[in-house]
């Protein structure tokens, strides 16, 4: 059965001369990297590799991290361009009421009186809110993630309750 | 250089108008505004304001950390969106 795997980490460059590798994190969990922890390796072209990370430690933004069996600079710039991967069973848990984008993608907009609005096709992350993008039958329409508009988020009937507040939708929209 | 302390913060005053027209009749509503240059006053607080980045009005929930900031810089005009399409574990919250 192939793993569904989600991206946590992409490996920059090579760091000093001992295999360290610098780790741009693509998770907002970077102190996940903290631990020892199986990954998957996935290079540019798909190519699937397992790995253990062992010693990783913070260098600003960034994270310098060792692979066990990478020990050499030349070793480390191989890997440079790969993404690090996890399971999706092991990704950290999130407090109730937080979902992943990727669950939140595909979901069903529904209007609490029961019009579908559309699916959501991506989420930007504001410096605001978040804004849940839609498309459906009434074209784009932008929602902003507040729990005055947003309801309910049901991952598992893959359905996002929304109030159609007067504005919201393009064809309600006032005159500017 | 800021602005002049005497001349106070500048409010759009027809988006401040429609502020005020809303909170005497009680009604939720999103406004769609041009006015990026626009200072947040305490009164827009708890209201949805959809803010013209170039291209598309940006829905914001204003709150009380917002106040005193403008509205454009809570719809931003460039945005990068990240390279490949593989899952990343982000997550989102959705705003008290």
């Amino acid at each position: 059965m192939e793993q569904e795997l989600v991206v946590i980490g992409s490996i920059a460059k090579a760091h000093g001369l001992r295999g360290e590798v610098q780790v741009i994190p693509e998770t907002d969990f970077p102190e996940r990297f903290a631990s020892r922890l199986d990954v998957y390796l996935v290079s540019r072209r798909g190519l699937v590799r397992q790995a253990r990370l062992m010693d990783c430690r913070r260098a600003g933004e960034r994270i310098l991290i060792s692979i066990e069996g990478v020990d050499s600079r030349e070793g480390a710039e191989e890997l440079a361009g790969w993404t690090i991967c996890v399971a999706r069973e092991n990704l950290v848990e999130l407090a109730p009421g937080q979902h992943y984008i990727f669950e939140i993608i595909g979901l069903r907009v529904e209007a609490l009186d029961g019009r579908q609005l559309g699916t959501i096709v991506d989420v930007w992350q504001g410096p605001a809110n978040d804004v849940y993008v839609a498309r459906g039958p009434c074209g784009e329409i932008l929602i902003p993630g507040t729990e005055e508009i947003v309801r309910e988020i049901d991952v598992k009937a893959g359905v996002m309750k929304i109030v159609a507040m007067p504005g919201l939708i393009e064809e309600e929209g006032q005159p500017a | 250089m800021g602005r002049s302390v005497k001349k106070g913060p500048y409010v759009d005053p027809k988006l401040a108008k429609k502020i005020a027209a809303l909170s005497r009749s009680g009604e939720k509503r999103v406004i769609k505004t041009w006015a990026r240059r626009s200072t947040i006053p305490p009164d827009f607080v708890g209201y949805t304001l959809a803010v013209h980045n170039g291209n598309k009005f940006i829905p914001i929930y204003v709150t009380e950390n917002m106040v005193g900031h403008r509205l454009g810089e809570f719809a931003p005009t460039r945005t990068f969106r990240g390279h490949g399409q593989m899952r990343k574990e982000r997550a989102t919250t959705l705003k008290k």
